[in-house]
């Protein structure tokens, strides 16, 4: 056929130019690009990637290495839930406006259209040296490149008594999409009116910035609706709202007038189980009829296994341009899990942005090739202060090759003029189309 | 709840805007856009790769890293305006796939000085140069 002709001769033009241009032609870059570039070479002997987690990070990168490779590298998503479950518009769920389904997406678009195969398993364990997976059953699972989307885990060790106030269904983060989303609306339906809603949040970085002041309004909206002498009450480890600050107070002031509470520097360092009380640094015990307590967040478990987070033992540090930890070679890291540029928010945006960045890095490296030199990443995060309002933030950001990182574009991003309906459908439609951008 | 044409609406008829100053194909970014376009696409066939000058390997280098930095920058829009081979387009998001190059790209130099206001573009686009911007609008009229 004409058109694998071409391929083949493109992708040897590719290996030759590697070699002539960078002498970069490794021993197993060879090997690779021989995969790559053999018409007749056998399915087994094309690169193999594997990634870890399915969310916004995992699959976007699971189906761009399969898209951009031209389908010429197997790709396996190894995921431990079945199904896509969203953290953004999840705390719509909480709050009674959208149910679990209208969050949940399959994977079989990924599978179906793009080839990739999907494993749902635990990771056990990663060996760097042998460029080997081992999942839960046992199983091993060789690789060219790792991709890690991880996401976070919660520090538990931050907030004392959380972690069993949290096994016994009491104290809840809600924090990672799925039952705990469902199981927090469960309480706040179950509370009495006149009751008290408290989100207490860590100091920065956490996933999503505006999550929790977010969450404060949906379930403020519930309240007005369905109990309106009940509370909400915002404790917060940062001086400040962390993102959005003037828009998400004046939708308080103007929306729940004497209905949300926000409260500044308030670490939490205890919660009672018993008593639905925390414990804080500083300022007075606050009990609540139903408790959201965050506590620090880090880098995901297999990433703290594999001995990934060398940003103070919390987040990976990563290479900018392709992602790569800075720990371990052939393993990429994406997402919330990793050491942050500066202005670079730990979003499901931004995790789809780096994901196509580390896909298009990737496949240029198998081939030999450096990967692009000036990577651009966009950032737009909605958040819901009303049932039908919504606002935004959003950004741009270059690579500095100087600094090795990226950069905030000086003069682009910024916030919403004011709340709006309209944010509230673009928030809709932002939704339905980066599920489509990484699952469809 | 699966993922598919009933969940993400299929492209909605796009009111057709009147193609302003469309450039004839001789300007040196026309000029270009045959070449990278099969390198674009992915895989579909495309008349245009069977006809791609065998260029040597280092020029061929050359081609696809701007090809790859170009498709790169394109999928910095594809979280909303939907990606390669996507059926993307939404009642509040426009689908770009296809449109001419030069209404492209006068909108987004439109956005980028402020003389148009939405709610995010007017602030996205400012993040570009006017090159990555026409490289962005070429990008996305080569794609079916």
């Amino acid at each position: 056929m004409k058109w694998a002709t071409m391929q083949r001769r493109r992708l040897m033009q590719g290996l030759l130019g590697s070699g002539l241009t960078t002498g970069l032609t490794t021993g197993l870059t060879t090997s690779l690009l021989s995969g790559l570039a053999g018409c007749a070479t056998p399915a087994g002997a094309r690169p193999k990637v594997l990634v870890v987690g399915g969310g916004y990070a995992g699959a976007a990168a699971a189906k761009y290495l399969r898209l951009w490779s031209d389908q010429r590298i197997d790709v396996t998503l190894i995921e431990s839930d079945r199904a896509f479950v969203s953290c953004p518009m999840s705390n719509l769920v909480v709050g009674g406006q959208r149910q679990m389904g209208d969050i949940s997406h399959s994977y079989d678009g990924l599978s179906q259209r793009h080839g990739v195969r999907i494993v749902q398993q635990r990771v056990s364990g990663i060996d760097a040296a042998q460029k080997q997976l081992t999942l839960a059953d046992g199983s091993r699972l060789r690789y060219d490149r790792l991709v890690l989307a991880p996401g976070i885990e919660m520090m538990w060790d931050s907030v004392q008594g959380l972690q069993a106030a949290q096994a016994e269904g009491r104290i809840l983060q809600a924090w990672k999409a799925g039952p705990e989303t469902l199981a927090l609306r469960r309480q706040l339906e179950a509370m009495p009116d006149g009751g008290t809603y408290a989100i207490v949040i860590p100091e920065v970085p956490y996933r999503c910035p505006p999550g929790p002041y977010e969450r404060a309004c949906l379930v403020a909206a519930y309240f007005q609706r369905q109990k309106p002498k009940s509370k909400v009450l915002v404790l917060d480890a940062n001086p400040d709202v962390t993102s959005k600050p003037a828009l998400f107070k004046k939708a308080w002031a103007e929306l729940y007038p004497g209905m949300i509470e926000y409260r500044p520097q308030h670490k939490a360092l205890a919660v009672d189980a018993r008593s639905n009380t925390v414990k804080f640094e500083v300022q007075d015990d606050v009990q609540a009829a139903v408790l959201n307590v965050l506590p620090a967040m880090r880098a995901g478990a297999l990433a703290v296994q594999a001995g990934l987070t060398n940003a103070n033992g919390r987040w990976c540090h990563v290479n900018f341009l392709n992602f790569e930890s800075t720990a371990a070679p052939g393993i990429h890291v994406l997402g919330d899990a990793i050491q942050v540029a500066a202005g670079m928010p730990k979003s499901g945006h931004m995790a789809n942005s780096q994901a196509k960045v580390a896909a298009a890095a990737i496949i240029a490296e198998l081939q030999g090739q450096a990967p692009d030199p000036q990577p651009m990443l966009s950032n737009t995060c909605y958040s819901f202060v009303a049932d039908q309002q919504a606002i935004h933030v959003t950004s741009v950001h270059d690579y500095v090759p100087a600094q090795k990182t990226f950069r905030t574009v000086p003069g682009s991003g910024g916030v919403s003029e004011a709340r709006s309906e309209i944010e509230a459908r673009h928030a809709q439609a932002w939704a339905r189309n980066i599920w489509a951008d990484m699952l469809a | 709840m699966k993922l598919d044409r009933t969940t993400i609406p299929n492209a909605t008829p796009r009111r057709s805007r009147p193609a302003r100053d469309l450039p004839g194909r001789t300007g040196p970014l026309w000029r270009c856009v045959p070449l990278l376009v099969p390198l674009l696409l992915g895989p579909l066939p495309s008349p245009a790769q069977a006809q791609a000058t065998p260029a040597t390997a280092a020029t061929s280098a050359a081609t696809t890293s701007a090809a790859t930095h170009q498709r790169s920058l394109a999928a910095t829009c594809a979280h909303c305006h939907g990606g390669p081979r996507q059926a993307a387009g939404d009642d509040e998001f426009p689908r770009l796939a296809g449109r001419p190059a030069a209404e492209l790209y006068a909108q987004l130099l439109a956005f980028r000085s402020g003389e148009r206001r939405a709610t995010v573009m007017q602030q996205l686009a400012k993040g570009y140069t006017p090159e990555q911007l026409q490289s962005i609008a070429d990008y996305f009229a080569a794609q079916k």
